[in-house]
């Protein structure tokens, strides 16, 4: 690792890291500050942390795009978990155990569509083209939400 | 505090270079460093609904997240959205920032995650072929398996660095790296320093930069180092 000894050294890499600055854009400040606004202060609505994410996996080397398959999560909080499979336009799930919930889809413009499972805890929604996006779910005992990601 | 950066992100580099000049400089002066909240301090008082502390952390680590994200050939706009989900995600999970110095390596580590998972999603997988590809070429040279993420978290350390600097001492390195170059007469005006000793406060400032506490905790020996994770891996906030 670098230890910038040297000052010519030191001042390129000065010069790359205000660089750096330099190419970000003003939108994303915006964004990223307006993120502040959308966290959530309710403390009874717990967070379903990611456990697993499909995208993430380190498959062989793709040279076809097109054989990628739909996108798989799951998020789980206590002994709820929740199965997600992002494609195309639409979100389909699983509240696990199945049960009664109540299913939104919020974008940070707010909640983006929402529906009820059935008893078997599956549920439809259809998704935004793109964006991040975060699901909550209302069972007769809790509120939960999952993390935000993008689609 | 990183009102400096504030101005490079809005205005650009070049345009906001606006000198402060400090007639009166003693190499006592020059010694100083000015005293930037910690990480620490601002995750706390964001946790406590602190909306200026929350930009402060903004801009400090916006370039690190762009910094990342280019490595990653995604649109304006994907490009934006996985910032955006970085900072989403960073402010639900506030409160469990046990190791502020794990933080630019969390936010370095998720930002690729994300890119990652778009790129996958866009179906825009990576094609790489093992016999032509640089990347493959440049990662059996490298030790590191993510050296694309370590130079983002050194170029992070420059910046934190940089801003525990005094404002003329930051000054005069970022005068000296703008681009187009400002001439020595230039900066000897804007500074007010005698052309002759602009080298030898280049040396000066450049030690102080060295002796930053950004700079020295992030070349600390052991159980003081900068890896990703730490106590505050992945594993445990995802």
């Amino acid at each position: 690792m670098p230890r910038y000894g040297d000052d010519d050294e030191l001042m390129a890499e000065i010069t790359a890291a205000i660089d750096e600055v330099a190419t970000v854009p003003p939108e994303a400040f915006v964004a990223a500050r307006a993120a502040f606004r959308l966290r959530t202060v309710d403390q009874e609505l717990e967070l379903l942390t990611m456990l697993y994410d499909s995208s993430l996996e380190d498959e062989p080397l793709v040279r076809d795009a097109s054989y990628i398959s739909a996108r798989n999560l799951t998020f789980q909080a206590g002994d709820l978990s929740l199965e997600v499979e992002m494609s195309g336009d639409s979100v389909i799930g699983q509240v696990v155990p199945p049960q009664l919930a109540r299913i939104a889809l919020v974008t940070v413009h707010g909640e983006f569509a929402s529906a009820d499972t059935d008893e078997l805890g599956t549920f439809l929604l259809p998704r935004p083209a793109a964006g991040p996006v975060r699901l909550t779910c209302r069972t007769a005992v809790s509120s939960l939400l999952t993390d935000w990601i993008s689609v | 505090m990183y009102q400096w950066l504030l101005r490079l992100i809005i205005v650009g580099k070049g345009v906001s270079l606006r000198a402060h000049p400090d007639p009166v400089v003693t190499a006592e002066e020059d010694d100083r460093m000015e005293d930037v909240p910690t990480v620490s301090a601002l995750v706390c008082a964001a946790t406590n609904g602190d909306e200026g502390a929350w930009d402060d952390l903004v801009r400090r680590y916006l370039p690190l997240v762009y910094s990342v994200i280019r490595s990653y050939r995604l649109s304006a706009s994907d490009a934006q959205d996985v910032s955006q989900t970085l900072w989403l995600r960073l402010v639900e999970h506030l409160d469990a920032v046990r190791e502020p110095r794990a933080l630019p390596g969390w936010i370095a580590v998720t930002t690729k995650n994300e890119a990652l998972r778009l790129l996958k999603a866009r179906g825009r997988t990576i094609q790489v072929d093992p016999m032509t590809s640089p990347d493959l070429d440049r990662r059996g040279d490298s030790p590191e398996p993510d050296d694309d993420l370590l130079r983002a978290e050194r170029r992070q350390m420059l910046r934190d660095g940089l801003d525990e600097l005094l404002p003329r001492q930051r000054e005069l390195l970022l005068l000296l790296t703008a681009d187009p170059p400002v001439t020595y007469q230039e900066i000897s005006r804007r500074l007010n320093i005698p052309i002759g000793s602009i080298g030898p406060t280049r040396a000066r400032y450049l030690e102080r930069l060295r002796a930053t506490s950004a700079m020295r905790s992030y070349f600390a020996p052991e159980g003081m180092s900068n890896e990703s994770g730490g106590e505050w891996d992945n594993a445990q906030i995802r």
